[in-house]
């Protein structure tokens, strides 16, 4: 491999990945931050948790993604009467011409490369729990038999923080899964204005898909390959290490107040599952800055939303209002020094 | 600059760190260095006309206060040292930093050193992005100079001022020693140079006296208080006044001495002195010690010649070779041995003639010298009554005065003694 051929992989991704996020923008107005953490995601590899009111664009941002992708998209409004079959499909009898009757398997909404879970925290844990499987193997299991989902296989499940009668919350392992939280936020005066001149008038503007359909899964997954070979070296792994450590009660030893704060507010860390988040998302962050390598602001970019749904919370923490970005932040900063 | 390779690009980038941080660190080296001879020469200035004309006191609370905020200084200057001083990752880091290199340096460090890890999609590309990054973070690129400039700077300066106080300095008269009388430095000096040390052909009378001396109780208080610091700050005043006045200096140190045994006053503290000035007080002394000995010789030559000149006890054997040991209560003895026979003229000559008319004798030594337990006053009319519980007759004994003719006596007490003994007018 020369370096030119690198270099142009390099651009060619950081092409593909402005594109689509032009495209996505043309639809949906402010959440640039959350558009491209999103972004950072897929070509990661993971999946995304958005957390956000109701009616501030979560679907039609999965949505444009799908649609500038040119890859399949389903969407599932989690019920609290929604069944594991009916994400992920069964076996029904099916009788042929010849009037030989059997079992056939009828895919679920959950065979599409992109998925919108709507309302996750709505459906029992038994129907969350059938999410489990599909997006850490990406495949999925009925009667015995297994069935491989298509990749690229990307799920975007949106909560919603209010209203929460009713609801089940999701449990640390199913949250561990996803790669990033992204939470968004109502947009500012001038995008809402600029939402309601875009969106009340005849012609909407539409998304024009930046991979060709024949090609999109395989040019979605040579993009994802590539942010694999990004080089990430031993230090930046130290760091990494000593970073989701220091979420941890366990590993936040020092006297620094972050440290202090840790042990006092958080109950249960990261995992490991953080730590990759970190080098995956800091690989991404590395080539949209034009870089084969990784570095420490690599990583701390992607801290956040790797980070904020991995900490399990103390009662303190809640009673003091401590938010998990605030515990994230602070160990972002008592981490510095972890840069040798 | 040849393009790097994969398989040599480790070895060229560890190559071009290591002069990089040998550079940076000859740098900090050279800095902290001159800035020591700045500060150390600076220092030396400001202590030079200190330790030459102040008090020695003066000097030790200058001279331990400098040292005191010089090691603070070159605590700190060592702090800074050690922290700008670049080890191989923090050589490799700052590089990244001056040269804007994002971590390239050091990830191709670090994964060239694990071959599998080398093998990557963009190993190559990364090879190439830190070999057209090489010329932009050469040891002189990055530390144009060799140098500190300022520091050097700086120490140039103060090794320049330090010689021109020098010189002006020596150029200067010597001044009087002041403080605790003259020579006391110089005294704290010898003591510090040969503390323990004893001369034995050195003897004088009274020790008792150089005990209980009330007159001279301060300046023996002062040197059982003194500190080894002190001492050793005297010892330096002193070392710098003879470096920088040299033979000028010794002159006047012993001609002070010498005036300071005799009992003369010495000059006002800090008042420049002239060595010659002091010589001659010194040649009146000399005279009364000559006329001291020629009174000595003259009885003993009376003894001489009718057999009975004078106390019997005073006399000598007529062929006594000089210097030798003498009787010890003869006159012609006493002065022979009080004024020739010393080398450090320690006996200096006594200012009283010691032909007495009463027939008794007087040692011919710069200060009487009794044995009296009552003070440092002669004791003189009857001796008081013994107490009911004491025997009166041991009683009256020890009130007697007895002269004691000889002493040895450790050298680093002489100036002390000298000062006890030294003749003076009673009051």
């Amino acid at each position: 491999m020369t370096p030119a051929i690198a270099s142009a992989a390099i651009e060619d991704f950081q092409r593909t990945f402005a594109a689509i996020r032009a495209e996505i923008a043309r639809v949906v107005i402010g959440h640039a931050q959350a558009i491209e953490t999103i972004l950072t995601s897929f070509f990661a590899g993971g999946h995304v948790l958005i957390e956000g009111v109701p009616g501030i664009g979560k679907t039609l941002i999965v949505r444009s993604l799908a649609e500038a992708l040119n890859l399949s998209f389903n969407r599932i409004q989690f019920t609290v009467d929604l069944m594991p079959a009916d994400i992920t499909g069964t076996r029904i009898i099916t009788e042929h011409p010849d009037g030989r009757r059997e079992l056939a398997f009828v895919a679920g909404p959950i065979f599409a490369h992109l998925l919108l879970g709507d309302e996750i925290n709505r459906a029992t844990p038994k129907t969350q729990s059938a999410l489990l499987e599909a997006m850490a193997e990406q495949q999925v299991t009925v009667a015995g038999a297994s069935y491989r989902l298509a990749a690229p296989f990307f799920v975007l499940a949106t909560l919603n923080p209010i209203e929460m009668e009713g609801t089940y919350q999701l449990p640390e392992a199913q949250l561990d899964r996803f790669l990033f939280k992204v939470r968004l936020e109502y947009p500012s005066e001038p995008e809402l204005a600029r939402i309601l001149a875009a969106t009340t008038v005849a012609d909407s503007p539409t998304i024009r898909p930046v991979l060709s359909a024949d090609r999109a899964a395989g040019r979605a997954e040579e993009l994802k390959r590539l942010v694999r070979e990004v080089l990430v070296a031993p230090h930046v792994e130290r760091y990494v290490a000593g970073l989701v450590r220091l979420t941890t009660p366990a590993g936040a030893r020092g006297d620094s107040e972050a440290e202090s704060d840790v042990r006092r507010y958080v109950t249960y860390g990261a995992s490991p599952r953080g730590a990759q988040a970190l080098v995956l998302g800091a690989k991404v962050m590395a080539l949209l800055d034009g870089r084969p390598h990784a570095t420490y602001d690599d990583v701390d970019k992607v801290a956040v939303p790797a980070l904020r749904h991995r900490l399990v919370m103390s009662f303190a923490a809640e009673a003091a209002g401590v938010a998990p970005d605030e515990i994230v932040e602070r160990v972002l900063a008592a981490a510095r020094r972890l840069r040798t | 600059m040849p393009e790097l390779t994969p398989t040599g690009a480790v070895d060229v980038v560890e190559r071009q760190v290591r002069r990089v941080r040998r550079r940076k660190n000859l740098y900090e080296l050279q800095r902290a260095l001159y800035l020591s001879i700045a500060g150390a020469g600076g220092a030396a200035v400001v202590l030079l006309p200190v330790a030459l004309f102040a008090r020695a006191d003066v000097f030790a609370v200058a001279g331990w206060t400098t040292l005191v905020a010089a090691l603070a200084a070159g605590g700190r200057l060592a702090g800074t040292t050690r922290r700008r001083w670049l080890s191989r990752p923090d050589a490799i880091a700052w590089v990244e930093r001056a040269g804007g290199l994002a971590g390239r340096v050091r990830t191709l460090l670090e994964l060239g050193a694990e071959p599998g890890l080398a093998a990557g999609f963009f190993h190559p590309l990364l090879v190439s992005e830190v070999g057209a990054t090489l010329p932009a973070w050469t040891p002189r690129r990055l530390l144009p100079r060799r140098a500190p400039r300022g520091a050097l700077a700086a120490a140039v300066a103060a090794l320049l001022a330090l010689a021109a106080a020098v010189r002006l300095a020596a150029l200067a008269p010597p001044a009087a020693p002041a403080g605790r009388g003259a020579g006391a430095g110089m005294a704290e000096a010898d003591a510090a140079r040969a503390p323990e040390a004893t001369v034995d052909d050195r003897v004088i009378a009274a020790p008792e006296a150089t005990t209980r001396g009330a007159g001279h109780a301060g300046g023996r208080a002062t040197a059982r208080a003194d500190s080894r610091l002190t001492r050793l700050s005297s010892a330096l005043q002193e070392n710098v006044r003879a470096q920088v006045w040299g033979k000028a200096w010794e002159r006047v140190r012993d001609a002070l001495a010498r005036a300071g045994a005799s009992g003369l006053e010495g000059p006002a503290e800090g008042e420049a002195i002239d060595a010659t000035e002091l010589d001659a007080e010194r040649g009146d002394a000399a005279r009364f010690a000559r006329r001291d000995r020629r009174g000595g010789a003259d009885r003993e030559a009376l003894g001489a010649g009718d057999g009975r000149g004078g106390d019997p006890e005073d006399a000598a054997p007529s062929g006594a070779p000089p210097g030798a040991e003498e009787p010890r209560d003869g006159v012609a003895g006493a002065s022979g041995a009080g004024n020739a026979a010393s080398p450090g003229d320690l006996f200096t000559g006594s200012s009283v003639d010691t032909s007495d008319t009463d027939g008794s004798f007087e040692l011919s030594l710069a200060a009487r010298m009794r044995n009296d337990p009552a003070g440092h006053r002669r004791a003189g009319g009857a001796a008081p009554d013994a107490g009911p519980d004491a025997h009166p007759a041991l009683a009256a004994d020890q009130r007697r005065a007895s002269a004691v003719h000889r002493m040895t006596i450790p050298a680093a007490y002489e100036q002390v003694v000298r000062e006890v003994f030294a003749h003076r007018e009673e009051p």
